[in-house]
């Protein structure tokens, strides 16, 4: 896929199967076509013959310790075959633990003995699907004490273990590393040796709340965001990039002006 | 560790730092229940609706990956607050006994509208494949709910919408008596169907025994209904569907 797609959420699906409109590709979150929900499957198979598709989910829960739930992966890939997505993506983060939930992306320690958790879950993950997934950097407020290496390092490590690809969130780096006090720059500059294995970009809006900055995607993308994406783009000037916006949703027509103003910024590159 | 952290959360025993992945939760979680039961909200009022949200995502965690299944028991936790938490000389009580029936009803307005709802497009060839149709061609289309109360829950729900609630004066009379009813999702419409006392008895009895069962046992006893006008109303109406 190339160019700047728009992430497609529930409330635009009427507006965009009505009009059409000129987007490259669109993004869908995998829960809301899980679980036999006839009336959206329908909208979004007649959305498939006319863009490419990526399936984003946020409930695979890749770093649990105590493994995958096997009822969220057997729909999954029932789902992954009767839309046949171009990519499958979710995040590099925890939300269930003993068939209990939390409806957050939940951080993990950095440590050699999470790394081995999440890459055996991903192989897991892609044997079953019987296709490469990517992964996302969330977006943090904690460190944890017991994590013995960054972030990036973590990263590169799960992916040469598993050979998954890498969905790099700009808006996360940013707030990850000004709620934990690390330089984005620098960030980039560590994650580009695997530059080969980074096929999309996410762009988003947060929101600041007292000392800390919230991945709210309820708000344009800021300005220091990106800055941070011509950086990225500098590095990686080919990878296709996607504007999320879930929370205090605008209409369809100021997500697509986003998608323009990214677009612009692959013309500058 | 994990099951640990998400203990925590759950009952709000993180440090400061980690105190955002317990405020999220609950926010979304108590957010997630406020939008199912805007009625319920209105009767009792913002301090005493946070407050039973709070104790219920304490009691309650959520169990699948899908928010959409999260608070359905709701209603039974209205009633362990009515029954037992509440003082008993309190004077509310007695105005909130039609609370937990009215939770049900909007649970399943939640459901119809935004739950699973595949029998919405019965006729789609994928569709039809989950139905196991060897002896019954006549379903009760599944996810929709019969639902009996003796408040009239209808009148309630429709009384606390915003177009009535918006008139100057509205007085509702809340007459107790049997109320039945079939609630789902016709053609991406809600539809709310009351029902009698015999139509929903049939129906209850064809959604847990499938209808041959209650075909075969009413042919044999022909004791509590004239089968056929029963049968051709529910029809028409796609409360039961005949598959083809």
């Amino acid at each position: 896929m190339v160019g700047v797609g728009v992430g497609l959420r529930t409330a635009h699906i009427d507006y965009v199967i009505q009009h059409l409109p000129s987007v490259p590709w669109f993004e869908f979150i995998t829960e809301n076509l899980m679980g036999d929900k006839a009336l959206i499957q329908q909208k979004i198979k007649y959305l498939c013959q006319h863009y490419p598709f990526a399936f984003h989910g946020v409930g695979l829960s890749l770093g649990s310790a105590d493994g995958l739930n096997q009822k969220y992966l057997t729909e999954l890939k029932k789902i992954i075959n009767l839309y046949e997505p171009v990519w499958v993506s979710d995040h590099l983060c925890w939300s269930q633990v003993g068939g209990k939930y939390v409806p957050d992306l939940l951080p993990l320690p950095y440590t050699t003995e999470a790394v081995d958790v999440v890459s055996d879950n991903i192989l897991k993950v892609q044997a079953y699907l019987d296709r490469p997934i990517m992964i996302e950097n969330i977006s943090r407020y904690i460190d944890f004490d017991q994590s013995n290496m960054t972030e990036c390092d973590f990263i590169k490590q799960v992916i040469e273990n598993t050979g998954c690809s890498l969905l790099l969130d700009i808006n996360n780096i940013y707030v990850t590393c000004k709620n934990i006090g690390l330089d984005p720059y620098l960030y980039l500059d560590n994650i580009k040796t695997i530059k080969h294995s980074i096929k999309q970009f996410h762009l988003a809006g947060y929101t600041q709340e007292k000392d800390r900055l919230i991945d709210s995607h309820a708000s344009p993308v800021h300005e220091p965001v990106w800055q941070l994406f011509e950086q990225a783009l500098s590095y990686f000037p080919h990878v296709p990039c996607l504007i999320e916006w879930d929370n205090d949703l605008p209409d369809f027509k100021q997500l697509l002006q986003e998608a323009n103003k990214a677009e612009s910024y692959y013309n500058t590159v | 560790m994990q099951l640990d952290m998400l203990e925590n959360i759950y009952h709000d025993n993180l440090n400061q730092k980690q105190a955002i992945y317990s405020h999220h939760t609950k926010t979304t979680l108590a957010n997630h229940l406020e939008t199912i039961y805007v009625v319920c909200h209105k009767m009792v009022g913002s301090s005493f609706f946070k407050k039973a949200c709070l104790e219920y995502l304490r009691q309650y965690y959520l169990t699948e990956y899908d928010l959409t299944f999260y608070g359905g028991f709701f209603s039974e936790h209205l009633t362990d607050i009515i029954e037992h938490k509440l003082p008993k000389n309190n004077i509310k009580k007695e105005g909130l006994n039609c609370l937990p029936d009215l939770a049900k009803w909007e649970w399943a307005i939640y459901q119809a509208l935004c739950g699973p709802n595949y029998f919405n497009v019965f006729h789609h060839a994928d569709i039809l494949s989950k139905f196991d149709v060897q002896d019954k061609r006549i379903i009760f289309p599944e996810r929709c709910i019969l639902l009996e109360s003796k408040y009239p829950l209808e009148k309630i729900w429709c009384a606390h919408q915003t177009e009535a609630m918006n008139q100057k004066e509205y007085v509702l009379n809340i007459e107790c008596g049997e109320y039945y009813w079939w609630i789902g999702l016709v053609e991406g419409k809600l539809l709310i169907h009351p029902l009698t006392k015999l139509a929903w008895l049939f129906l209850n009895e064809v959604k847990n025994k499938g209808f041959m069962p209650v075909l075969e046992q009413a042919l044999e006893t022909n004791q509590y209904f004239n089968f056929t006008d029963i049968l051709v109303d529910l029809l028409m109406k796609g409360q039961l569907i005949l598959l083809e």
